[in-house]
């Protein structure tokens, strides 16, 4: 799974959003319990109620990426182990 | 040695002592226990219960001096799963009780054999049902060799006749145990527990085979799972499949039984362990009465020696099972035998233990009803109560069997009387009933006066023609 | 050093090596999968994957096997500190767990974690109480709660008929073979921390040879319950602990320190 993905080029009035996303869903094991939609500060979670995947419920997607501080929550509370959570690479902060 | 000389004779040579292992008073249960620890026991979880209380005292004693395990666990289910977890990982395991903690013990026998961990057992059988006594007893024939857990699987079964032999026994326990991954029993009784004997110190160790299948901690391997869990059913049946060819692999290589004045022999008594002690007495004073009997001690109750009791079966008169039990083994007798002689049952339960007399005298009983073609036994000895007045009670043979013209061979038909010999009579035998049994018409059922009767068919049948 | 769009992000989270990558079949929103993974988490930091032979149970659970990936022995009903009584005294060097359920270790199972305890075995239980027998559909359990409708209480327990929930490990904790008695739950991310640290300490209680270590995990039973997951965990917090009362009961470690 790529970790990365490019983003097109934006306005500058426009915040700029990360080049990759943080996280990785494995879509094919969520069973659609929504704890983590309940556990996430941000609301970045919701079912995607037009996909059924294959163990038959609708799978988790992450629908505002930009609000997510990879926080982990999710994945803390996930009992299917769905969630790989990313976070910003450390940098000199000035 | 040195020759000793006096004066004007000559030197005696000295006698050569041949080596002989020594000998040493042991009680059976104390025996068995050095026998397990020298034959290489891990470990060992018990429980006490008369009568083998001595096993686990031998063991709590000598484990740690050997730097092996002991628990004295919480109960027999207690033991015996630790029994279970410790086999799992390859260990060389012993548990023993006695025939209450045997029933507690038949959930993991189950399991066992599912998950097809090699234990040992040692049941020093005592009376039963239930809490019964703490003599000795053989009644828990059935559970060894047929009962204990849920599901298809059998697991073989020694039992020995003196201590000497148990000794031996443990040793060859673990070795089917290992060889073939299975839970063996070992069936001793309260008598071979208790009792004191001279036994040589002959032990034996059986090597230990690579253990592929133990759990050891999955370093640097896949893991490994103990279990006896598969719910798909084609995987199931699979796994029962192995399960039986192993049963059958162990019924062709491991049955072991032994066999006393045979060669001559008319009748035969079918005896294991301390019965067959008892029997061999009663053998030497038969014969010594002009009687041609043998013994037959099946050494492994299963896989059962059935093939050579077919065998035999052909050439003897009859067959006297033995058992301190109501009759077990005369089952699997009978159905080894398959008709082809007369098989009776002496027995005594409740810890009593039959006297050699007492089985001459069933013998003697025995060869008077073959001779006369009746094969019939009656009950051994009269009991205590009131004798029967209602109507005659019904044969075994009669409720099952349809009658078999020209008198020929029937399947064991021991007059089955639940009511007491006191209420028995040689004449109901017969074709007419005996004069003031009411309901007159013979062959009725108690209690079902209007069942028709049908003619009798020949008055030589054994049951007189009765249904 | 320098950041730019190409540097890798950092792994926040991920699947730990000892929970297999395959789906389960527990329940949507079981408990039984948080705990497996902080298991699976607290036993690949410690480094004990390779020494552990672990004891499965029979419940919902009883495929736990199948999602942890080091050695298992199956065990019957109840029985597992027994079976792991006898792994434990011949394998010195292993490192052993039994995990359960409430029928499994408060019902049928009693006697044997209460002897296991009292010998202070040096095993770690793991007890998973959702208060309810999941997989045979929903039936009471010794940890039921009064007024909890289960298939069996089906007008709510009451106690005068189906007696009072069990406080296990309350009365394990008072044995001096227990170094370490702990009960978390999973209803949220912060209890979620703390029910790892815990199941960290218990297994230090048997690496240190300490004694006896259980760590209760309240869990949660979304099909049993009747309830979605998100109002079983709701009902987890706010309810379920009023009866079961989070926190280290005992560490007989830190008493010794």
């Amino acid at each position: 799974m790529a970790l990365f993905l490019p983003e097109p080029s934006r306005t500058s009035s426009a915040p700029a959003l990360p080049t990759w996303l943080p996280l990785l869903i494995a879509s094919d094991r969520c069973k659609g319990c929504e704890l983590c939609v309940a556990a996430c500060p941000r609301d970045c979670l919701a079912l995607d109620t037009a996909t059924v995947n294959r163990l038959g419920y609708h799978p988790i997607e992450l629908v505002s990426p930009g609000t997510c501080t990879s926080c982990a929550f999710c994945a803390r509370v996930c009992p299917d182990t769905v969630f790989t959570v990313l976070a910003a690479p450390r940098e000199a902060r000035p | 040695m040195t020759a000793s000389v006096s004066a004007g004779e000559a030197p005696t040579p000295p006698v050569a002592v041949p080596d002989r292992p020594k000998r040493v008073l042991m009680k059976g249960n104390e025996a068995i226990a050095e026998a397990a620890i020298q034959a290489g026991c891990d470990a060992y979880f018990g429980y006490p219960i008369t009568p083998q209380a001595e096993l686990l005292e031998w063991m709590a004693r000598r484990m740690p001096e050997e730097g092996r395990v002991f628990i004295q666990a919480e109960s027999e289910l207690g033991a015996i799963n630790m029994a279970l977890g410790a086999a799992a990982t390859g260990a060389r395991v012993l548990v023993s009780s006695s025939s209450p903690g045997m029933s507690l013990m038949a959930e993991a026998m189950s399991y066992m054999a599912g998950q097809e961990v090699p234990v040992v057992l040692i049941n020093v059988m005592r009376g039963g049902p239930g809490l019964g006594s703490i003599q000795p007893s053989q009644s828990d024939y059935f559970q060894a060799t047929k009962g204990h857990g849920h599901g298809d699987y059998r697991v073989p079964v020694l039992a020995p006749a003196s201590i000497g032999e148990a000794m031996d026994l443990v040793a060859t326990s673990f070795e089917l145990a290992e060889r073939y991954r299975t839970p063996v029993i070992m069936l001793a009784d309260g008598i071979l527990g208790q009792a004191m004997e001279p036994v040589e110190l002959r032990y034996r160790t059986p090597e230990r085979l690579e253990t592929p299948w133990a759990l050891t901690g999955a370093d640097g391997r896949e893991p490994r799972v103990v279990r006896s869990l598969h719910l798909k059913p084609e995987e199931l049946e699979a796994h029962n499949e192995d399960l039986q060819a192993k049963f059958h692999r162990i019924a062709g290589h491991e049955v072991r039984w032994t066999g006393e004045q045979l060669d001559d022999a008319e009748l035969v008594i079918v005896a294991y362990g301390t019965a067959a002690r008892v029997a061999r007495t009663a053998i030497a004073r038969a014969r010594a009465a002009g009687m041609r009997v043998g013994l037959f001690r099946p050494i492994t109750l299963w896989p059962f020696p059935e093939f050579q009791l077919a065998e035999l079966s052909q050439r003897v008169r009859g067959m006297l099972v033995v058992e301190l039990s109501a009759g077990q083994m005369v089952e699997d007798v009978r159905l080894a035998v398959e008709g082809r002689c007369a098989v009776g049952f002496d027995g005594r339960m409740g810890g009593m233990v039959p006297s050699p007399d007492e089985v001459v005298a069933a013998l003697r009983r025995l060869d008077e009803s073959e001779r006369q073609g009746t094969r019939a036994l009656k009950a051994r000895r009269p009991r205590r109560h009131a004798p029967l007045t209602g109507p005659r009670p019904v044969t075994r043979a009669e409720w099952h069997r349809p009658p078999v013209a020209g008198g020929g061979p029937s399947l064991g038909d021991d007059v089955f009387s639940p009511f007491g010999d006191d209420a028995w009579s040689p004449e109901w035998e017969q074709e007419t009933p005996p004069p003031g049994v009411p309901g007159s018409t013979s062959g009725q059922v108690p209690g079902q006066a209007d069942t028709p009767v049908p003619e009798p068919v020949a008055p030589a049948t054994r049951n007189g023609g009765r249904p | 050093m320098s950041v730019d769009a190409t540097t890798p992000p950092r792994v926040i989270f991920e699947r730990p090596e000892l929970l297999a990558d395959r789906s389960t079949h527990y329940c949507p929103g079981c408990g039984h999968g948080v705990v497996h993974r902080l298991l699976a988490e607290v036993l690949g930091e410690l480094g004990l994957g390779p020494r552990t032979i672990a004891v499965a149970p029979v419940g919902c659970s009883v495929f736990a096997f199948d999602y942890l990936e080091f050695d298992w022995c199956e065990a019957p009903h109840g029985r597992a500190p027994a079976v792991a009584t006898g792994i434990r005294r011949v394998r010195p060097d292993a490192f052993v767990l039994t995990y359960q359920g409430d029928g499994d270790l408060a019902a049928i199972g009693t006697a044997e974690i209460v002897h296991a305890a009292a010998r202070g075995e040096l095993i770690t239980a793991i007890f998973v109480n959702n208060g309810i027998y999941g997989m045979t559909g929903g039936q009471m359990a010794p940890t039921s709660l009064i007024g909890q409708k289960t298939t069996s209480t089906p007008r709510g327990r009451e106690a005068s008929l189906a007696g009072y929930p069990i406080p296990m490990t309350e009365m394990l904790a008072i044995l001096p073979g227990v170094a370490y008695a702990a009960r978390g739950s999973i209803a949220d991310p912060s209890a979620i921390g703390k029910t790892k640290a815990m199941l960290r300490r218990a297994c230090q209680a048997q690496l240190a040879g300490a004694g006896f270590a259980i760590v209760e995990v309240l869990s949660n039973c979304p099909v049993g319950w009747g309830m979605t997951p998100v109002e079983s965990i709701r009902y987890l917090r706010e309810t379920v602990v009023g009866t079961y009362p989070l926190g280290v009961l005992v560490d007989r470690m830190k008493k010794e320190a």
